[in-house]
């Protein structure tokens, strides 16, 4: 190999970095859409999501 | 002949009803044979024309039994069972009072399009109940929206004077609705205070409201073009943290409605949650519920679109 003479250049690598592990908390409960909050359930006689005064409010 | 009027209502004379509304682009239509039936006042705002729906659906009253269609799918350990039976999905309905049998169910197609709703006869009064009562139809929006379509998110949005769409993601519990009603003092418009749904368009991700809303009772039938998203979460003051957006997957998935039951619905959410983080400033929002977090917030959407 010949050398000319020019800096020889030099690769810059990246750090390592260690891996980590985060935490994701999950609340299956409301991902599964499993019924109204304010009654408990949907259906018939109890107290149906259908009728505005007795659930309004699917959940915040 | 009737034609539906403005509120996409037909009142039909005899025939039964039609009745369409819809959600994030998705149209929805439902006929019922002979009978009239309530319908969700929170779906109002969303009730329109619908020419050619994406999602067709019939309504009949019979009686239902206790045996299971076909394989279980998903069990939400709630109120509804998802079946398969010869390619076709099954959502059943149960309540305690229905007990084994199902008060509703509802056979469609793989792709969510068409089908017939089934209301179980020994439970229905004169007048029918709202065929898509909750959780029906956020389930099939949901469902359908899996299809390559898009994805919902536990979320409040606003759309600011600039037209821009900002989401503010949280579980329950997180001040989405607290945030929303303190957006609400402010000259934005507040699209939902507890669903979003996000699609991917040529021009970028686009974010919709739905009618499923929250204790502050926002539901708008508009959609903006997405700006940001930010993680929302009760704190000590307010704090903005950037997120990476491999972070910002993960925290969104875990506040996303993704049925997990459909592989293309999980791809279709890593799809369009990655596109939006990997374009768009995610952040995590610590904040106290006052105006102070909405000032806070401005001032840090100005750097951003200003950047």
């Amino acid at each position: 190999m010949i050398n000319d003479g020019s800096p020889t250049k030099t690769v810059q690598k990246k750090g390592y970095v260690k891996p980590t592990i985060s935490e994701v908390k999950l609340r299956p409960e409301e991902a599964v859409l499993g019924n109204c909050k304010i009654s408990g359930s949907s259906g018939p006689l109890s107290g149906s999501c259908a009728s505005p005064t007795t659930c309004s409010v699917l959940g915040s | 002949m009737s034609h539906p009027d403005a509120a996409g209502v037909d009142s039909g004379h005899g025939a039964g009803e039609t009745y369409s509304f819809a959600v994030a682009g998705i149209g929805i239509r439902i006929r019922t044979q002979g009978s009239s039936f309530r319908r969700e006042p929170r779906r109002q705002e969303f009730e329109t024309v619908v020419q050619d729906p994406d999602i067709g659906l019939r309504v009949g009253r019979r009686e239902l039994g206790a045996e299971s269609p076909g394989e279980l799918v998903f069990d939400s350990g709630m109120v509804w069972r998802l079946y398969d039976e010869e390619g076709e999905r099954v959502f059943r309905f149960f309540s305690p009072q229905s007990g084994a049998v199902p008060y509703k169910e509802l056979r469609v197609g793989r792709d969510y399009r068409e089908g017939e709703i089934v209301l179980h006869e020994p439970w229905q009064g004169v007048e029918l109940p709202d065929p898509l009562e909750y959780p029906l139809d956020e389930l099939l929006v949901v469902h359908r929206l899996g299809q390559g379509l898009g994805v919902e998110l536990h979320g409040c949005g606003i759309v600011d004077e600039a037209g821009l769409g900002w989401l503010f993601v949280g579980h329950s519990g997180a001040g989405k609705s607290t945030l929303a009603a303190l957006w609400a003092e402010r000259d934005v418009t507040v699209l939902s205070d507890d669903r979003i749904i996000l699609r991917k368009t040529d021009a970028g991700i686009r974010m919709f409201g739905t009618p499923w809303h929250g204790e502050a009772g926002f539901a708008v039938a508009t959609s903006a073009p997405l700006a940001g998203i930010l993680i929302v979460e009760h704190g000590r003051g307010n704090d903005i943290e950037i997120l990476t957006p491999i972070s910002t997957v993960s925290e969104l998935m875990a506040r996303a409605f993704v049925p997990f039951h459909e592989p293309e619905a999980l791809e279709t959410a890593i799809d369009v949650l990655g596109v939006a983080a990997a374009g768009l400033p995610c952040c995590r929002f610590r904040f106290t519920p006052d105006s102070s977090a909405i000032d806070h917030l401005s001032s840090w959407m100005r750097t951003v679109t200003d950047a």
